[in-house]
């Protein structure tokens, strides 16, 4: 991965632009699929694992290739629906808000890696086995790595992709998501 | 420009018409030749002096400083809890004569700090840096839990080896270290919990990427895994596993 | 799993680094194991197989004396460093088998071991109940799951001392035997951990009660359900915001077994085990008067059983103390209180059990123990600190995550 990484990176400074970037802030929304990777050890199967989800990421865009940056979002991990368990009807739905720190960085020409980490708060609803039950719990140990492509129509509107995995510590969720992402140049 | 000449070709009598197209025109290649004068400024950014991680030849006399954060997550078999903690972290480097430095680095989560330092000598050939040490640290933490006041201290060794490329305006590194514990006590109130004496602890690798991010200031992430018996952090813990772990930390740092 | 998924796993691992260490396999003996030719010890020649060894071979590893001791289950060896031999024992003619694994309580190293007593070497003695002053184990012990192949010789020394024999101390084993990161084949606070938790030289046992939404008491260390003591599943966060039968059908602990009602263990402890402290550590002040008919259920069953057992509730914060004071009649609720001696008085505790860190305290446990109480000190894992507080100390039990160090240095004493 460091070697493909290292061989992009050089290729595109030897066709990187003399001329500076000017320094900005952008703010991205992004909508589209999700998908959980199953590694429930109980009840996983006949899991819905695939969902849409949202995101927001307010970036600070220097002028060079790196940015910072905050994202949140809403994703629902996954539905369990049906009998859950040999004797138990019910009903499972896991949600999750990230907060994550990013770091992004501009490989080649509209095209970035990206690395976060932060807080995450996740939702689980259960109806079954007895009562409703929703709890909330804050993990505290998240990672997310992501590569876009985003496209400048102009000077403050940007379109592109992007593709993010996440892995949440505290109920060791994994998930990624492919979104189409529209980003204003502030 | 044109669009402006044009608009200018309005009905004028006679000579007077002339002459001024002809002033139009002379002030628009004039403008056009005086622009072409002015060329894009060139970038002459050079990572190498701006780097820290990266082996080169430091400025003899020279200081360098940065201050970051080192995101680590802690073995779960410790904690009992997925967890990820923040580490303070400030780096400096003092440039000396016939390829030495001086490095020093400060880590902190204020109930545990580790400062070390120690002698680097570092080589630059074309693209290709590498640079190697050995530091000495000393460990301190204080943390009054359920009313006791528990405590540690701890001198610690890490021979060092760095490895280099650069391009123009990025670095990498790649660093190994092996961790050596002198001496680590660990008390709580007046009874002293552990005691023990020189032990291999284990070593770590690391990856930096530097950069610059605004202006010419640099910017460096890091990954680097710990696989430690011992991880100062988390001394509070009062382990008494003989168990390595890997550590995973994330580290972001800001030259100054 | 997908392919895809591997590919998509696999680039985690750099950043996440995988600190889930994955669980030690107990190496078994499988198919091959001669025990299930031998027929079993006679009780009378078990007590004289216990007591001091010699190891005169590979005392790098195990030291130089080891401790044997029977239990319910079986029979275990253990040593001064942590190590210690699971075992299980048995006869034919007048050759004694004993085979099993042993295991490294602070690392992860284990293997199995085999050893025997020759007819002429102790055998024909112990077999026909007389005492055997010059009984040798001879035998081999491995690493993982190889065969064992490195020799291992242990010479009886001596009989546990009067001291040990007469003493009613307390092993009490934390989480009904040890933490999850004691990678123990068993879960803590789990049935099979009350069943297992012997034969790691235990007598009694510390788990940790909380009650369902719908006030069910079961045991649960955590206050959130979480891949370090659960497998992973459907439900998550609080444990105690979800119904008994929630927790009943969607969790299991990290091997499998089903998250246990207090009930179910108390029964089961009066029942199957010879286990005599059950040291309840309350998790919330709100489970109180739910536990309180549960253990006077659970001691009533144990008197008209003949068992010798106490189960103590424990008070560990001023909430649960005021919780119990509380309840009518409280002083007569069996208890164990951790705060200050004057509050051990004020509830009319039956042990106190101070923090080890606050030292021996011979003083006060002398206090407790002119007024009829007992002493027990957690949690305490170092094996310099054990030795310690048992050469120093005059508490009545030790509540440790490595019951066997402790049981190494209670019946080593003289």
């Amino acid at each position: 991965m460091v070697l493909v990484f290292l061989s992009v990176v050089v290729y595109s400074q030897k066709n990187d632009s003399v001329t500076v970037r000017l320094n900005h802030y952008t703010v991205t929304v992004g909508a589209g699929w999700t998908h959980y990777i199953n590694n429930l050890q109980v009840g996983g199967e006949n899991l819905q694992k695939d969902f849409a989800g949202v995101s927001v990421k307010f970036f600070w865009e220097p002028e060079h290739r790196l940015s910072l940056g905050l994202e949140s979002g809403y994703y629902k991990l996954f539905r369990a629906k049906g009998q859950l368990t040999d004797n138990t009807l019910g009903q499972v739905d896991r949600s999750i808000i990230p907060i994550l720190f990013l770091i992004r960085m501009r490989i080649i020409e509209n095209m970035h890696l990206g690395i976060g980490t932060g807080i995450a708060l996740i939702t689980n609803k259960i109806a079954g086995g007895g009562q409703k039950v929703v709890t909330e719990t804050l993990s505290l140990s998240n990672f997310e790595l992501s590569g876009a492509y985003i496209y400048p129509l102009n000077k403050h509107l940007l379109l592109g992709g992007e593709v993010k995995l996440f892995h949440f510590g505290n109920t060791e969720d994994t998930m990624y998501s492919i979104q189409a992402t529209c980003a204003v140049r502030l | 420009m044109i669009s402006a000449f044009c608009c200018f070709t309005v009905y004028i009598p006679g000579k007077f018409f002339m002459k001024f197209r002809l002033t139009l025109f002379h002030l628009l290649i004039f403008s056009m030749l005086a622009s072409a004068q002015k060329p894009a400024p060139k970038d002459t950014f050079d990572i190498t002096s701006h780097a820290m991680q990266f082996p080169h030849h430091y400025k003899k006399w020279g200081f360098q400083v940065s201050a970051g954060l080192s995101m680590v997550k802690p073995p779960e078999d410790l904690l009992e809890s997925a967890i990820q903690a923040p580490l303070a972290n400030v780096h400096l480097t003092f440039g000396l004569p016939w390829h030495l430095l001086l490095e020093s680095d400060l880590t902190t989560i204020i109930v545990s700090n580790q400062l070390r330092a120690g002698p680097r000598i570092s080589f630059l050939v074309r693209n290709f840096g590498i640079k190697g040490g050995w530091d000495i640290a000393y460990v301190y933490g204080q943390l009054k839990q359920s009313g006791f006041n528990n405590s540690t201290q701890a001198w610690m060794h890490y021979p060092n080896i760095s490895f280099g490329y650069k391009l123009k305006k990025m670095a990498f590194t790649l660093k190994g270290e092996l961790a050596i514990v002198g001496k680590v006590s660990t008390k709580s109130g007046e009874i002293e919990v552990s005691r023990s004496k020189t032990f291999l602890n284990g070593g770590t690798l690391s990856f930096y990427v530097e950069q610059r991010i605004h202006h010419n200031k640099v910017f460096i992430i890091g990954l680097k895994d710990n696989y430690v018996k011992f991880y100062w952090p988390t001394w509070m813990l009062f382990s008494t596993f003989n168990r390595f772990y890997h550590i995973p930390e994330l580290y972001i740092s800001w030259i100054l | 799993m997908k392919v895809r998924n591997f590919y998509v796993i696999g680039l985690l691992l750099l950043i996440i680094g995988c600190n889930k260490e994955s669980l030690i396999p107990v190496p078994t003996s499988g198919i091959n194991s001669f025990l299930k030719e031998t027929r079993p010890i006679p009780e009378s020649s078990k007590p004289l197989m216990e007591g001091i060894y010699l190891v005169t071979t590979n005392t790098t590893i195990f030291g130089d004396t080891m401790v044997v001791k029977w239990n319910h289950s079986g029979i275990l060896f253990t040593c001064k460093n942590g190590k210690h031999f699971i075992m299980n024992s048995g006869y034919l003619d007048s050759v004694i088998f004993i085979q099993g694994y042993w295991r490294d309580g602070y690392s992860d190293a284990t293997g199995l071991c085999n050893m025997y007593i020759s007819g002429s070497e102790g055998g024909n003695d112990l077999l026909e109940g007389k005492p055997a002053p010059h009984i040798i184990l001879r035998g081999a012990y491995g690493t993982d799951n190889a065969a064992p192949n490195q020799s291992l010789t242990l010479q009886y020394l001596r009989p546990f001392s009067n001291k040990v024999k007469e003493s009613n101390f307390y092993i009490l084993g934390h989480r009904a035997g040890g933490r999850n990161s004691d990678r123990l084949p068993v879960s803590e606070n789990s049935i099979a951990m009350v069943r297992f938790t012997e034969r790691l030289g235990t007598t009694g046992i510390e788990v940790d009660p909380r009650i369902s939404s719908d006030g069910v008491a079961f045991i649960y260390h955590d206050p959130d359900i979480n891949t370090r003591l659960t497998q992973k599943g459907l439900l998550a966060g609080d444990v105690s915001a979800y119904t008994w039968l929630q927790l009943s059908s969607f969790v299991k602990l990290i091997h499998g077994e089903r998250i246990p009602s207090l009930e179910e263990v108390l029964t089961f402890a009066i029942d199957s085990t010879e286990l005599r402290f059950v040291y309840m550590d309350m998790k919330s002040a709100d489970a109180v008067p739910v536990v309180i008919p549960i253990q006077q259920r659970a001691i009533q069953h144990a008197k008209d059983k003949g068992r010798d057992i106490i189960i103590m509730m424990g008070i560990p914060d001023i909430d649960v103390l005021n919780a119990l004071m509380a309840y009518p009649d409280y002083q007569n609720v069996p208890s164990l209180c951790e705060l200050t001696v004057d509050d051990v008085r004020k509830v009319n505790a039956k042990v106190w059990a101070p923090r080890w860190t606050l030292g021996v305290q011979n003083d006060l446990v002398q206090q407790m123990h002119n007024e009829g109480r007992l002493a027990v000190c957690w949690t305490i894992d170092s094996p310099n600190w054990i030795r310690s507080y048992l050469d120093q100390g005059i508490f009545d039990g030790l509540v440790t995550n490595f019951p066997y160090v402790v049981a190494y240095h209670h019946y080593i004493q003289e």
